[in-house]
């Protein structure tokens, strides 16, 4: 039997994020005592698992939540030992059936309590443009798009490989509000929508 | 108007726990006799970080933990007050008949919250887009009076709102509330927290003194019961170092404004208009060193309809480089602001907090005439609009939400400081996400001329013209287009480098 791309990602992602965590706790091991060096710049980038979960005013009652990976890219700069901005992109995906999609760019503030804590919290606004499937839309469509607000809010810790490279393990809610969702050009049965994607994953960091 | 009085139990809130010695050490308090006796103001100073916290150049210690904690306290202190002191409650909208009692909050509405998620809720433009970045002000100088910088400060506003949002209403947490409380608690928040330093004086005695501490109160309410409790508020010692940002400006103008309204009458309408312009920082003296150490404020109240507050925009530098020498006849600097905007007519409304990026150019053009030039593209984290069809049918709602992007062009010619023509062109694209299903497109040219008739008093003239096009999907769009007039007095104040050794002023 010939497995779907939907189906080989949700073997195949699981598994790299229990490795890259397995990595990370090995690194632990060797450098527990230390954090990541803050300097100007930093980036990381990740995989994760996530499930889309949709609410509205009307017309998405029997819209059913759905799960698929995210892949994240940030990259930004520091402007204290304990506060670092930056933008993160970030793109969840489904192609379970029709191809639903999640895709935000946002601006982010990452913030560790103390300059020594490997436990951060962050959190960004930004822009979102996502294609959902509507199975009890009344038009008949199945998919249909909407652009809006994105608003992400993470929490994370860092496990330091080397001076500056490490693994973060993060939890992560992305908001994004589409409002009014279009089909073919005309505005749907599906109002006032928020789409929820809550992912779990692991990155790559350069700090 | 629940959100009013929430901002002044924020306020009272601050004040108890201020109470407590354990907690916070910054402010310039921290700048006793003992330890900082040759302090004096230094103009147009570089802040280091430690004096961007303490105001007075002793390294505080940093707290994280209670800055948190006293941002809860906030929330539990504004709950209580209106759940038990105050059992406020709002109309339920229609079709419902009855009363929320939306503070008396219980773990099943907890749970109701959390279940639910975000939705965009039913507010009048000005609570929403005015009242709740001041609760936010005083989220975000919890962490400033703990000896958090700016940027740390910042998360503050944002968890505040949250908790505010999930277990201080019962009421549905929603996103509009998490901006503009969030983004909206920075912008005031600092502005307060670096004004409170230069109306106190203290080195000052006698009703002066006092004066001067009760009407920093309002801008710092947790430093100010600080004060009264360590006896630093009548103590006699050295001001902070770096508070003074090297220029100081004031404009106060008063007269009569002639406007359209937005209906299909378009009736003209004649009210009387008040305004306050404060400039802290010059682009052109006061050098980068930190988030927000040059900043501008507007305000403008008037009679009619549409609340007393017609304009509140409050711009903040947060970051900026100088592309030309600084001793150039011609000067360049790349700016990034963060602005907070909110303007109520009978013809309009808009509002939004967004961030602004682009480029402050000074000509001087000897005897003492210069044109200061400002040109921005602004990206709104989200805007508020009024159009036809927007809101939700049956509420206090009359606007869209929506992100957007915009841009800000000024030209202002003055001479020593006084302007005397400035013209400004603000332009704004509003994807709406609650609402009507469109986009609106604004734009609102004005030019303000005043004539000086002694140094600092003039008359004045202002002509606005506000235009909106909105598009909507599958139905027909529409414009609309509103002038405005106002004669004025105006008064003018112009600081700038102090004489050594005072903050008298």
């Amino acid at each position: 039997m010939v497995m779907s791309n939907a189906v080989r990602w949700a073997r195949s992602v699981p598994r790299a994020l229990g490795a890259t965590a397995l990595l990370g706790a090995l690194a632990t091991g060797t450098a527990a005592a230390q954090t990541l060096s803050r300097p100007g710049f930093w980036m990381d980038a990740g995989v994760s698992y996530g499930r889309l979960r949709l609410t509205c005013d009307t017309g998405c009652a029997r819209i059913v939540a759905v799960n698929g990976p995210a892949y994240t890219v940030t990259v930004g700069g520091a402007v204290s030992q304990n506060v670092l901005l930056g933008v993160e992109g970030q793109s969840w995906v489904n192609t379970g059936g029709a191809t639903q999609q999640v895709r935000s760019v946002t601006a982010v503030v990452q913030w560790y309590p103390w300059p020594a804590a490997k436990f951060f919290v962050r959190g960004g606004v930004g822009i979102v443009q996502s294609t959902v499937s509507l199975t009890a839309d009344t038009t008949g469509a199945h998919t249909a798009k909407g652009s809006g607000v994105a608003l992400t809010v993470s929490a994370g810790y860092d496990f330091r490989v080397t001076q500056h490279f490490g693994v973060a393990v993060q939890a992560a809610t992305h908001v994004a509000a589409l409002g009014d969702l279009a089909v073919g050009g005309a505005v749907s049965n599906t109002k006032g929508v928020i789409a929820y994607v809550s992912r779990i994953g692991v990155a790559l960091v350069y700090r | 108007m629940e959100h009013t009085r929430c901002a002044v139990y924020a306020i009272a809130a601050g004040l108890l726990i201020a109470a407590s010695p354990s907690v916070g050490s910054a402010q310039d308090t921290t700048a006793a006799p003992k330890r900082d006796t040759t302090a004096v103001p230094v103009p147009g100073a570089r802040d280091t970080t430690h004096a961007d916290s303490t105001r007075g150049g002793v390294s505080p210690r940093k707290h994280p933990v209670l800055a948190v904690l006293e941002v809860a306290g906030v929330n539990i202190f504004v709950n209580r007050m209106d759940a038990w002191v105050l059992n406020v409650s709002d109309a339920l909208p229609a079709p419902a008949v009855g009363r929320l009692y939306y503070a008396n909050v219980t773990v099943s509405s907890w749970g109701a919250n959390i279940r639910k998620g975000w939705v965009w809720d039913t507010d009048a433009f000005q609570v929403n887009m005015f009242m709740h970045p001041f609760q936010g002000a005083a989220y975000f100088r919890a962490g400033r009076v703990n000896g958090l910088n700016f940027w740390e400060s910042t998360p503050l506003t944002f968890i505040g709102s949250l908790e505010w949002e999930f277990f201080g209403e019962k009421t549905y947490p929603s996103l509009n509330d998490l901006y503009n409380t969030g983004f909206g608690g920075i912008v005031l928040g600092e502005m307060t927290w670096r004004l409170a330093p230069l109306l106190r004086d203290n080195r000052a005695r006698g009703m002066g003194r006092l004066l001067r501490e009760v009407a920093a109160f309002p801008l710092d309410p947790t430093g100010t019961i600080r004060r009264v409790v360590t006896g630093d508020a009548w103590r006699s010692y050295a001001n902070p170092r770096g508070s003074y940002p090297g220029s100081f400006d004031w404009e106060f103008q008063g007269g009569v404004q002639v406007g359209v309204d937005s209906g299909a009458a378009r009736r003209r309408t004649v009210t009387a208009e008040g305004l306050v312009e404060m400039t802290y920082g010059d682009p052109f003296v006061t050098p980068y060193s930190q988030p927000f150490d040059v900043f501008q404020a507007r305000l403008r109240a008037g009679t009619g309809s549409g609340g007393n507050v017609k304009e509140f925009r409050v711009t903040g530098r947060l970051w900026a480089h100088e592309l030309t020498d600084t001793t150039a006849t011609t000067r360049h600097i790349v700016t990034v602001m963060q602005k907070l905007e909110f303007e109520s007519s009978p013809a309009f409304k808009y509002g939004g907090q967004s961030l602004n990026v682009g480029v402050v150019s000074e000509f001087a053009a000897g005897h003492g005439l210069d044109v200061q030039t400002t040109l921005y593209a602004e990206g709104i984290m989200l805007g508020a609009v009024d159009a036809p069809r927007s809101g939700a049918v049956g509420s206090d709602r009359t606007y869209d939400f929506g992100p957007g992007v915009g841009f800000t062009a000024t030209a202002a010619l003055r001479t020593r400081g006084f302007p005397l023509l400035t013209a400004r062109w603000h332009g704004a694209y509003l994807h709406s996400v609650s609402g009507a299903s469109g986009d609106t497109y604004t734009q609102f040219p004005s030019i303000e001329a005043a004539i000086p008739l002694t140094g600092s008093l003039g008359i004045g003239g202002y002509a606005g013209w506000y235009q909106r096009r909105s598009s909507y999907i599958g139905r027909p769009g529409e414009t609309a287009s509103s002038p405005e007039y106002r004669a004025y007095l105006v008064l003018h104040t112009h600081r700038g480098a102090l004489p050594p050794g005072s903050l008298s002023w």
